[in-house]
């Protein structure tokens, strides 16, 4: 057998498939900011109050009992001001904070009011307040409604998942991107394969180019590999973390080029903690130390461009704010969300506080839902990325008019 | 038009073995048909296969040991010995644990490979989805995940459903698995000496996923009371021996679920909830949707669903009848192959294809794994998501060219890919895959082009 010459340049000739490809590298658009969102779905219901805690709620100590957060000793968590205090397994996310790079909406929910988790994750990406909707998700349909020249647009979208998310259908550029590990087989075997989808089945041609063009972008899984281990410096990042890892670097890799995507999906499980949970040492603490990590990586992959980039953090809804006997908690109702990356205006804590006595609890067992994630989401998308209001009241957020997005969430 | 013969093997097996197609000739339908008739075909029994009993016993001695090594570890914290103590126990009962899982992998993917009946093996893929559980959650799920398939799906794919779902709710893997373990009524004699509250996971998922469905018209009232029904019963997987209903954990008394009152005790009382949650309509219709989406695509015709219901009322949940009602529609036959094929049927196709009939359980293992179809792990108790396009993004496809590199390389070298197609496929054979296959520069890129060409993709 004998070497062939690499296709890879014969590809990249060839398969014009996704537009950042295509597009001529021209300098990012007119105005400050070349803005970059990404929204990372925490799967499974994050427990708010365990992960922003209302240390300062008269009632909060006696309902969490022994999973209090701890006022002394060295798991006490940061203080975000007089009355929250951010989960020790955070500590990316808390210096963020102490740079005014983060900021936590709590009381936060989504219109959905029913505890299914399969149903309420619908509902968080598809924008609707029916879990009955999966043609498209509000992410989607905000990119679908751009004209097709625009930075946003004609950039695409990443999704580290393995078909594209419910959040992001609807938008006609997305590339899905999940690493593994094996070996990868030659560029002339992924050519011929090509054409033999061009022959056989036209929509597998298209999956499969899409897979070579972001390969390209994100650079090969050992690639990816080796920045991870690089970015994470020494940092021991442990086995059921490394996917979340890889698949925040890649993204954030792909994300910081000048003709890379604009937006960005993550997603990550482990946040339905019925048992175990506690609050450091447990699940949660577990599950949300492997997120902290992702987010440096992220950062870290993001370089500069971090100053543009707004990262939204949400849930399907929250937990009960009492324990369960299994020392877990179960579904909830309002939760915390977060926004971190340079051009937030940080350093707050933005929550218009339900209160955690008997007969303020939402069907007295959950927090009460106070502020709409859809305003939270609202005020980003139209001060970060541009969005008129008009149509995030009616196509992203349909029948919204009346939510009023929050103000100030970003940086002037 | 799509040759039935080719439907027979994709949508309704899983991947043709070389010659299949020849021999089902003239009669697809009835090749299907007839495996629901054989539904001991389902069972997989080896020595290396305890069930879960004798699971349960070694794994409390093993928990036992560990634990008391780690008690004492704990009083006499620098003492050398009481440090080996406790690494050893670790590591007799973590190496117990792989050695589980190893063999039930195996296990499951040579069936797999070996069944003259992959239809009935579908069907049990599709309900160890449809009661899904995860097999790294904790230690005890390393023992008791591969037993759960084989006691509590496999014999009943065929049979009735009241009985699959009694068998998987009171399955120590299920009652571990959605946290009913620990679940203690505050009213219960445990209850009114410690605080306790009973953990609803189990009664929900129960409710939501298992039976009626999220549109089943239950409340959280509902979800209560059969989590109070529920509470007591353990998996039993724990350091010491303990009674698979605990009765001082249990609040005894009359429950009401979806407006009927259930005055029996105890066993009596879970037994008579899961049977009548069985033959519920919403359960009819939940089950009858899942499954024509599974087997037909994201949007079967309503008829199609409507049969199905009607059959599965009819019979009272016998699943044989729902499932020769599927076969046995044209809608099932018609159609394009739009649903992709899952990582893990793509790796049983893989092997079937040529003529394997085993590999490493840690190299099937890791395919999965690599596939982003963690065997026995799904990312939620709703299980695997099964719409048509599942599993097949960009990366997701160049992760399997990859595998079928390497399954080819290290297993197939004695395959001739020319000669394979055409046994595989006849005259079903798309002329474009078998001239890529013929022009490959090498065995192996002829491997691949074969398995990973659209046949192989979706069903």
């Amino acid at each position: 057998m004998f070497e062939h010459p690499t296709r890879r340049g014969v590809l990249t000739g060839a398969l014009a498939f996704t537009a950042w490809a295509t597009i001529p590298k021209i300098a990012v658009a007119a105005g400050p900011r070349d803005p970059r969102l990404v929204v990372v779905v925490l799967r499974g219901a994050l427990d708010g109050i365990a992960a922003v805690a209302p240390v300062g709620d008269p009632h909060y100590a006696a309902l969490r009992e022994e999973f209090a957060f701890p006022t002394s000793g060295p798991d006490v968590g940061t203080r975000l001001d007089d009355f929250f205090v951010l989960n020790s397994r955070l500590p990316t996310v808390a210096e963020l904070y102490g740079k005014g790079e983060a900021l936590f909406v709590h009381a936060a929910h989504s219109p959905y009011r029913e505890r299914s988790h399969f149903d309420g994750q619908d509902v968080l990406e598809n924008g609707t307040t029916s879990p009955i909707h999966h043609r498209d998700g509000w992410l989607g349909r905000a990119i679908a409604m751009l004209p097709g020249d625009s930075t946003i647009a004609s950039h695409g979208a990443f999704a580290a998942a393995s078909s594209t998310p419910l959040l992001m259908r609807g938008a006609s550029n997305v590339v899905t991107y999940l690493p593994a590990g094996l070996p990868a087989a030659s560029d002339d075997t992924r050519a011929r394969l090509l054409s033999m989808y061009e022959h056989t089945d036209p929509v597998l041609a298209g999956i499969l180019a899409s897979g070579l063009e972001l390969e390209k972008v994100t650079g090969s899984e050992s690639e990816v590999q080796m920045e991870v281990d690089a970015g994470m410096m020494g940092m021991e990042v442990g086995g059921r973390d490394r996917q979340i890892v890889s698949a925040a670097t890649a993204a954030g890799r792909a994300m910081a080029l000048d003709d890379g995507p604009r937006v960005g999906f993550l997603d990550m499980v482990g946040f339905d903690t019925h048992r175990g949970q506690r609050v450091i040492d447990g699940q949660l603490g577990n599950t949300l130390s492997g997120l902290d990590t992702a987010l440096l990586a992220l950062r870290n992959a993001l370089g500069d461009t971090w100053r543009d980039t707004v990262v939204a953090v949400i849930t399907e809804f929250g937990r009960t704010v009492r324990m369960n006997g299994s020392w877990g908690t179960d579904h909830g109702t309002a939760t915390v969300a977060m926004l971190l990356g340079g051009a937030v205006k940080g350093g707050r804590v933005i929550a218009d506080w339900p209160g955690l006595a008997e007969n303020a609890l939402y069907e007295g067992r959950d927090l009460a839902p106070t502020t709409d994630l859809r305003a939270v989401l609202k005020g980003a998308l139209r001060d970060h990325m541009g969005f008129d209001l008009g149509p995030l009241g009616t196509t992203v957020f349909p029948d919204t008019a009346d939510v009023r997005p929050l103000d100030g969430l970003i940086r002037s | 038009m799509r040759p039935r013969e080719l439907t027979a093997v994709t949508r309704f097996g899983l991947g043709p073995k070389p010659g299949d197609i020849a021999a089902l000739a003239g009669d697809p339908v009835g090749y299907v048909r007839e495996q629901c008739f054989r539904p001991n075909s389902a069972l997989i029994t080896g020595p290396d296969l305890p069930d879960s009993d004798t699971i349960r016993n070694d794994f409390v001695r093993l928990q036992g040991t560990f634990r008391e090594a780690r008690l004492s570890l704990k009083k006499r914290g620098s003492d050398e010995d009481a440090r080996d103590d406790f690494q050893s126990a670790a590591k007799e009962r973590n190496l117990a644990g792989r050695n589980i899982q190893a063999a039930e992998i195996g296990a499951r993917y040579a069936h797999g490979l070996a069944t003259d009946d992959p239809f009935v093996e579908r069907l049990v893929l599709f309900w160890a989805n449809h009661f899904a559980v995860h097999r790294l959650k904790s230690p005890v799920m390393r023992f008791v995940t591969g037993a759960f398939e084989r006691e509590a799906i496999r014999p009943y794919v065929l049979a009735n459903f009241s009985d699959m779902l009694a068998a998987t709710t009171t399955h120590p893997a299920m009652l571990h698995y959605l946290d009913n373990d620990g679940s203690v009524a505050a009213d219960s004699a445990l209850g009114r000496r410690r605080k306790s509250r009973v953990n609803e996971n189990l009664a929900r998922e129960l409710l939501e996923l298992h039976t009626l469905g999220v549109d089943g018209g239950y409340t959280q009232a509902d979800v209560i009371a059969v989590a109070h029904v529920l509470a007591g019963w353990n998996s039993g997987m724990s350091a010491k021996k303990r009674s698979a209903f605990q009765k001082t954990w249990h609040a005894f008394g009359p429950r009401t679920i979806l407006g009927k009152t259930y005055r029996e005790s105890g066993k009596r009382q879970i037994k008579a909830v899961l049977a009548d949650l069985a033959q519920a309509p919403a359960t009819a219709r939940h089950i009858s949707r899942k499954l024509a989406r599974h087997f037909v695509g994201d949007n079967p015709p309503p008829a199609l669903v409507d049969a199905l219901t009607k059959s599965y009322l009819a019979s009272g949940g016998d699943l044989r009848e729902v499932t020769l009602t599927l076969v046995e529609s044209d809608a099932a036959w018609s159609g394009d192959a739009v649903k992709a094929v899952p990582p893990y049927d793509f790796i049983v196709a893989a092997g079937r294809a040529m003529r394997l009939n085993k590999l490493p359980p840690h190299f099937v293992m890791v395919s999965a794994r690599d596939l982003a179809q963690e065997i026995w792990g799904p990312p939620s108790p709703a299980g695997w998501p099964d719409d048509d396009g599942a599993f097949l993004g960009g990366d997701a496809l160049l992760e399997r060219v990859d595998f079928t590199r390497a399954v080819s390389q290290r297993f197939g070298r004695d395959v001739d890919p020319r000669q394979l197609a055409r046994q595989l496929f006849g005259d079903a054979l798309d002329p474009f895959v078998a001239e890529a296959v013929a022009r490959a520069e090498d065995r192996n890129q002829a491997m691949v082009l074969l398995l990973m060409s659209p046949a192989f993709q979706r069903r």
